[in-house]
């Protein structure tokens, strides 16, 4: 984590002249991202805020290479993602992003440590005992190392959600994606999630948000406002002096 | 990685057992049938290799042939009859090893056995004759024979022959009466147990046949028509060299006769037609296997279609996590060949149990006389055969999981 700190400050996320278009019946098509541009900067903790259906989460899978922008520049840590392929940006996703969704998506059949391994079997690490200590170590991060067998289901949201940070972290990417991470929990238990993800930035983590509940822009360190696919507001600023 | 797929594999299919199971079944018709077919016919072969040796299988029967018959191949009714002089000069034809008489008609009945009329207080039943042999079957009434019967007129009666003697008596009565067995009388010991037609698998041909002691019944066969003469020839010796040897001597002293002297082919024609049976019965059974394995394949590739769609989440989830689109192909191939696998496995257990079986029940019926063979080779072919099965009809599915788009997959 110490090396994060060092390269604070370095841009992580540039985006230039970014438009996304939905293709809507024969000749019609949605324009969701307009002309849009946004660097993040390594060790930030952005939030995307804004209505349903501005285009929260379009850009944040742009960002995280899972949806391709339709024109514009994208560079990621200062590569050009363009003309990259499924599987460098497997790779990348792989080793650089941790994904974490309103809805947890954890893999009902394996159970929570083989969850948390499954990004480094596919970056490739064939000893799995290393595997499960490694798992064991991140979720004893997020504070339920006791749950390593248990099968997903049998755990509270709160509970899959951690899991799900665990799986995020656990191949040390440069950055956290979280799509509306605390949407589906209750207030307290969002709350202990997002005082795991600040604990994380605090260690150096890069972190981009998406939601669209105003209290949570008080542990960004940079709230960024869409409206129909446009940024309307870039709020700077120290985490907890947010205000929008 | 391979035993995470493993694990997942394993994992994805114990959810859906049932589904598993019937798509398994065509494979496992198939293979079966394909094991079952290559065991037996392994197993005849080898059967074949051993027989090569026995000497019964080269005895050539001769037959006198009609004029009118020529060609026919197999005996048919006709008034000439060879005598024990025509046995005696055969004996010195060369190559000749052994020369015995036949009293059956044709192929009909094969070894030494005489068609006779019984007669007892003036009723008629008749019976076929054979000469004892050590083990003898079990008597219901009387006892059977003793070494001191060996040289007396004795009889003991098959029990269709003796319920046609018995008449308003008890069978038991019979035992100690004398028979007039074509026109020299007998005296019955005792009586055979009666054919079990509920074990109909497992017959004694032997309760068919009433028994007297060899030397009577060689008396006996003095005095009936030889319909052939079985020859044997030499160990070494051209089959048809002898065969045309022996007709040109039967000939050269029955040459007031018109017909001629051939090999009895009625058996040959007999194996033929089981060859031809065989033949057919071989490609309804490819047929099948086709079929089957055909409808297995597409079992298979159907229920891909519907894991991967069902799995459409957990695909776009490992996508976003890292897996690159090989990782997801593999991940269903693998799973498709598994399922082949299994079906093929328990497909080669079943074949193995199928044809052995088979090869039991025909043995205890008489009707073959050999074991099925599976040979490991065999096996490690039809589990590979199950393999390329799940690979070819799972890559199509796999490929489509692999090309599967995350958002859509995650947020469908
Ligand atoms: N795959 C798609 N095809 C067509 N239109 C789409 C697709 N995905 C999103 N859209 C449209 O693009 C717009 C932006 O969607 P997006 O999901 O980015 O909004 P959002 O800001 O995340 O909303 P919410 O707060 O409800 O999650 C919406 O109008 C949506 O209907
Ligand atoms: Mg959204």
């Amino acid at each position: 984590m110490v090396k994060d700190l060092v390269t604070e400050g370095k841009p992580l996320i540039e985006l230039a002249g970014v438009n996304k278009y939905y293709p809507l019946g024969k000749n019609a098509q949605l324009h969701v991202l307009k002309e849009l541009n946004l660097t993040i900067n390594q060790g930030e903790f952005v939030m995307i805020m804004g209505k349903s259906g501005s285009g929260k989460t379009t850009l944040l899978n742009i960002i995280g290479m899972l949806d391709q922008l339709t024109t514009g520049e994208y560079f990621f840590n200062e590569k050009p993602v363009a003309g990259l392929s499924e599987n460098e940006k497997s790779e990348l996703r792989n080793a650089n992003l941790g994904f974490i969704f309103q809805q947890f998506f954890l893999i009902d059949s394996l159970n929570v440590s083989q969850n948390v391994s499954l990004p480094m079997v596919y970056k490739g690490h064939k000893n799995s005992s290393y595997r499960r200590e490694q798992a064991q170590k991140y979720l004893e991060l997020v504070g339920i190392p006791e749950k390593e067998k248990q099968k997903t289901t049998e755990l509270s949201g709160g509970q899959q959600q951690r899991v799900a940070i665990a799986r995020a972290l656990v191949n040390d990417p440069l950055m956290i994606m979280a799509d509306e991470p605390t949407g589906a929990l209750d207030s307290e238990t969002g709350i202990a999630i997002m005082d795991i993800l600040t604990s994380l930035n605090d260690h150096g983590k890069t972190i981009v948000m998406v939601t669209h509940d105003e209290d949570m822009t008080r542990y960004a360190s940079r709230v960024v406002h869409l409206k129909d696919g446009e940024i309307i507001q870039e709020i700077h600023g120290k985490r907890g002096e947010v205000k929008s | 990685m391979i035993f995470n797929i493993l694990t997942s594999t394993v994992l994805s299919l114990k959810a859906h057992k049932l589904r598993v199971i019937l798509t398994m079944i065509g494979i496992i018709i198939g293979i079966s049938s394909v094991v079952t077919i290559t065991s037996l016919g392994e197993g005849l072969k080898q059967s074949e290799l051993d027989m090569i040796d026995d000497s019964g299988i080269n005895t050539i029967k001769i037959i006198y042939e009609e004029p009118e018959m020529a060609g026919l191949g197999y005996y048919s009714w006709t008034p000439f009859t060879f005598d024990r002089i025509d046995m005696k000069r055969l004996r010195s034809v060369p190559d000749v090893a052994a020369v015995t008489a036949d009293y059956g008609y044709g192929g009909f009945t094969a070894g030494e056995q005489i068609d006779s009329k019984l007669k007892l207080f003036g009723i008629e039943s008749s019976a076929q004759i054979v000469a004892a042999t050590e083990d003898t079957s079990p008597v219901s009434y009387g006892r059977n024979f003793t070494t001191e019967d060996m040289d007396k007129p004795v009889i003991i009666l098959d029990d269709n022959a003796a319920s046609g003697l018995a008449n308003d008596m008890e069978k038991s009565e019979l035992i100690g009466k004398a028979v007039s067995l074509d026109g020299y009388m007998y005296k019955i010991v005792g009586i055979k147990e009666s054919v079990d037609w509920d074990s109909m698998m497992n017959v004694d041909e032997d309760l068919f046949l009433s028994t007297v002691p060899k030397k009577a019944f060689l008396a006996l066969s003095k005095s009936k028509p030889i319909n052939a003469i079985k020859i044997t020839p030499k160990q070494g010796a051209d089959r048809d060299t002898v065969i045309s040897a022996v007709a040109e001597t039967l000939a050269s002293y029955h040459a007031d006769l018109d017909g001629s002297f051939v090999e009895d082919h009625y058996m040959d024609d007999m194996r033929q037609q089981m060859e031809q049976v065989y033949n057919i019965a071989i490609w309804i059974f490819i047929g099948i296997t086709g079929i089957s394995l055909l409808v297995g394949g597409i079992g298979v590739m159907n229920i891909m279609y519907v894991s991967v769609s069902e799995r459409r989440r957990e695909i776009g989830i490992k996508r976003a996590i890292g897996a690159k689109p090989k990782v997801i192909l593999l991940q269903f191939l693998f799973e498709a060949a598994f399922i082949t696998l299994l079906g093929g496995i328990i497909g080669i257990a079943f074949g193995y149990g199928i044809s052995h079986l088979f090869s039991f029940i025909l043995q205890t019926m008489n009707m073959g006389d050999f074991t099925a063979i599976l040979r490991p080779a065999m096996a490690a072919i039809a589990a590979g055969v199950s393999v390329a099965i799940g690979l070819f009809f799972g890559i199509v599915p796999a490929i489509g999981a692999s090309k599967t788009d995350p958002i859509k997959a995650i947020y469908q």
